[in-house]
């Protein structure tokens, strides 16, 4: 008889192991939108960092209370849902509304779909549309009468109106310095590229998203921007810039479009998604009716994502055909 | 055979059985539904004109339009019966206008806008804008009447379509004159208005040389593109060969015939630009 | 198995177990297109029911005199003239109702509910059990369309009650922002897929098959 001495545990797969977990890459990603959420604070004053503990805070504590679990912070994923939420929010909505946006981003974005990795839609563009749908004069940038404590010494009212993208008028306001730092009207993270841009490349550094959503998605409204995107600054390409440096773009392709759970897996899917993306945002902002269309383009490539995966699996070599 | 016979037969009896009682049903509900709906419209007659006796209705492309009298006999205004075409499906009204011209009172009769969204223009607070507005008034977004953010289409095909009602009450029915722009009387030059449009300023440009008008160039348009092309240049060119400002504006992109018109006239009530100057254009 | 209790299951099976709506998933356009208004919802399970009862009372009467080979085009006609009836009564006494139900009381005609007990139930069974299954049905529908229209109402408008301002009740005060979301057709999927959530598991809580 023979003993084996060393027990041989085994194991179903996956069998490579690595040290990463949701829980450390959510951390990087919070990492990643510090220099935003700062930001914000910086141009929007207190308020700016209320909505954002708000936000964070109703999404961790949802998400703890539907799993029954104790830990608040558990895998990170619920406060980098809310914290991107409060980021698409302008500066003076009522805390009502960041708590429904969040808990419906919790809810309604995640959980009915089975819990992080199951979801369809980025969870915190589902509580961004739910609001935009519901609420649409808040969304749109009430006017802030407030002391500026941070604000840059600007006047906090203008930059809690219309985005730039609302009309050419507004947009010919702003020099393009101030819309690449941030010191603009628009919601809370969104507006200084500046520090999203840091963030980004951080995380490309950490490897935890792929170059390709965001670059694709950013290169197209560069390109569509400068085609057709209205001669801004008497230059069409500074006009591409403008569009990509306006609005919600540079977070969305960073923070937003790169979701694991909701993108392809492919490297060419993920280019294709980024694109389609791009593509979109630029239809609604050009032809459609809402001044802003990053939201929703990346609700329609998330819906798209299977079929994109689908038509992108790469060919496998060594395989028996079947049919032969 | 007989199958096939047996088979018909009893779609035949089927479909008898039920055209008959539908029919019975119909001419039972039929004048219940008559009267209700002309109730509800002598109520809002009276309403807008509390003073009425009689009136006479008038036929125009389909519409109805009722002339009011009092006792007397004297004319107290019209009440039109009209639709527009809104933001999702048809919105059909009664407009009151009083002799004078003045809007007197708008009644939704029926829409299918959005609920809680388009629906707006059934308020008082978006109605109460029109009272008082005449055929001399612009009656534009943005000028003396306002649309409503987030309802823009809903509330903007109904400030076109009472535009459009009460200038044919005033043309067809008052017998009102437009005031005329007789280009012999206009100064030489080059004028330039603009008017609101579908997604932003609609600009054109109009020359006037030795007491004709030369051209009509519109210089900036946000239109959609689809109807626009129905109206320029068409519109433009009527008004050269006319040499009348209010021409027929029924063309396939109404919408934006309508707004060159206004421009145009817009832009004869100013005073010439210079060329060179170039000011106003966003270019 | 008694005479009772058979008619007792025709008529319950329609309203839990074989629920149109929650349970089976049919009929679902008037479900989303109607039910921003409690009033409406209700307005339209009540249409909806008398086309039902009326129709399976009908065809299970003539299931005898029907050929098999055209009894769909015979049971379309049936429903049709029911439809076509109610609409012209609403829109003479309840002209409120018809206006706000609008395409959707002709569109009863295509509710696959009524075509489907027809088919799978009247057809095949004897007078009184048809009536009695119609019933069930109707008020499961009806039920139904009311549950879904009570949510989105008290969310999506803050009333009860309403959309006449004489007779909505606010409750939440002057305020109360709604959420338009669930005014609006895409909330009425929102709603209903939660809904649909929340009657499964109350299903398996309570081991209803």
């Amino acid at each position: 008889m023979i003993i084996i001495e060393e027990k041989l545990v085994v194991s179903s797969s996956p069998h490579m192991r690595s040290v990463e977990s949701i829980q450390s890459v959510m951390t990087d990603v919070l990492i990643a939108l510090f220099p935003a959420a700062l930001m914000a604070v910086l141009l929007f004053g207190y308020r700016a960092l209320i909505t954002m503990v708000i936000s964070i805070i109703t999404a961790m504590l949802i998400e703890a209370v539907w799993r029954r679990k104790r830990d608040l912070f558990s895998d990170g994923s619920a406060a980098v849902t809310g914290l991107l939420l409060a980021l698409t929010l302008p500066a003076a909505v009522p805390w009502w509304l960041v708590v429904v946006g969040s808990a419906s981003a919790i809810i309604i974005g995640k959980q009915v779909f089975g819990g992080i990795g199951y979801n369809i839609f980025n969870p915190a563009l589902v509580g961004r549309a739910i609001l935009v749908v519901s609420w649409g004069g808040h969304m749109a940038g009430d006017i802030w009468p407030s002391p500026q404590p941070f604000a840059f010494g600007i006047d906090v009212s203008t930059v809690t109106g219309a985005t730039a993208l609302a009309a050419p008028e507004i947009a010919m306001t702003f020099s393009f310095s101030e819309l690449f730092i941030g010191n603009i009207p628009g919601s809370l993270g969104e507006t200084s590229a500046l520090a999203l841009l840091i963030g980004g490349i951080w995380l490309v550094y950490k490897g935890h998203i792929d170059y390709r959503i965001p670059g694709g998605f950013i290169a197209t409204v560069f390109v569509l921007g400068a085609a057709f995107g209205g001669g801004f600054y008497g230059n069409q390409l500074m006009t591409g810039l403008f569009h990509v440096v306006a609005g919600g773009v540079v977070i969305a392709a960073i923070y937003m479009a790169t979701d694991f759970v909701t993108t392809p897996v492919t490297p060419l899917g993920r280019l294709i998604f980024g694109i389609g993306c791009g593509l979109i945002t630029m239809l609604i902002r050009l032809w459609g009716t809402l001044p802003e269309g990053v939201t929703f383009a990346i609700l329609i490539m998330n819906a798209a994502t299977p079929i994109i995966d689908n038509f992108t699996i790469p060919r496998q070599f060594g395989g028996v055909n079947k049919s032969a | 055979m007989r199958d096939i016979f047996r088979l018909s037969l009893t779609l035949v009896v089927v479909a008898i059985i039920s055209a008959s009682l539908l029919t019975g049903v119909y001419s039972v509900t039929d004048p219940i539904i008559r009267e209700r709906q002309e109730k509800d419209y002598f109520q809002a007659l009276e309403e807008f004109f509390p003073a009425i006796d009689q009136f006479e209705t008038r036929e125009i492309e389909g519409d109805r339009f009722d002339l009011v009298y009092d006792q007397a006999g004297e004319k107290l205004g019209v009440m039109a019966t009209v639709g527009t075409q809104g933001y999702d499906g048809k919105i059909s009204y009664n407009l009151a206008v009083d002799y004078d011209g003045e809007i007197i009172g708008i009644r939704i009769i029926s829409h299918s806008e959005t609920p809680g969204i388009g629906d707006v223009i059934t308020t008082d607070n978006f109605q109460e804008q029109f009272i008082g507005k005449g055929f001399d008034d612009p009656i534009r977004d943005g000028e003396d009447v306002d649309s409503i953010s987030g309802a823009t289409l809903s509330t903007g095909a109904m400030i076109d379509g009472i535009r459009r009602t009460i200038t044919q009450i005033g043309e067809d029915i008052l017998g009102r004159e437009r005031k005329a722009f007789d280009p012999t009387e206009i100064v030489d030059g080059i004028y330039q208005g603009s008017v609101e449009g579908t997604h932003g300023p609609l600009t054109v440009e109009v020359e006037i040389a030795d007491g004709i008008i030369k051209r009509v160039d519109v210089i900036e348009h946000n239109e959609t593109e689809a109807y626009f092309v129905d109206a320029y240049p068409e519109i433009p060119e009527k008004i050269v060969e006319e040499q009348e400002v209010y021409v027929d504006t029924q063309t396939g992109g109404t919408l934006s015939a309508e707004r060159i018109v206004a421009a145009v006239e817009k832009a004869l009530e100013g005073g010439p630009v210079d060329k060179d100057d170039g000011g106003e254009s966003n270019e | 198995m008694n005479e009772s209790n058979v008619y007792l299951q025709d008529l319950s099976r329609g309203i839990i177990k074989e629920n149109p709506v929650f349970r089976l998933l049919l009929g679902m356009c008037p479900v989303l297109g109607v039910t921003a208004f409690l009033i409406n919802g209700l307005g339209m399970g009540i249409a909806a029911t008398a086309v039902l009862v009326a129709s399976n009372v009908v065809i299970s009467a003539l299931k005898n005199f029907i050929p098999n080979q055209v009894r769909i085009p015979c049971f379309i006609v049936v429903i049709a003239t029911f439809v076509t009836i109610i609409e012209m009564v609403l829109q003479a006494f309840q002209p409120v109702l018809y206006e706000a139900l609008g395409v959707f009381v002709p569109l009863i005609v295509v509710n696959c509910v009524i075509l489907g007990r027809a088919e799978a139930f009247a057809s095949r069974k004897p007078l009184f059990r048809s009536l009695i299954d119609g019933i069930g049905v109707g008020i499961g529908f009806t039920l139904a369309l009311g549950l879904l229209a009570l949510v989105r109402e008290v969310a999506g408008q803050g009333t009860i009650m309403g959309p006449d301002p004489d007779s909505a009740i606010h409750l939440f005060g002057a305020g109360f922002e709604p959420m338009g979301l669930f005014g609006q057709p895409a909330g009425a999927f929102i709603a209903l897929g939660l809904l649909l959530g929340i009657v499964n598991v109350l299903f398996k809580r309570f081991k209803i098959q």
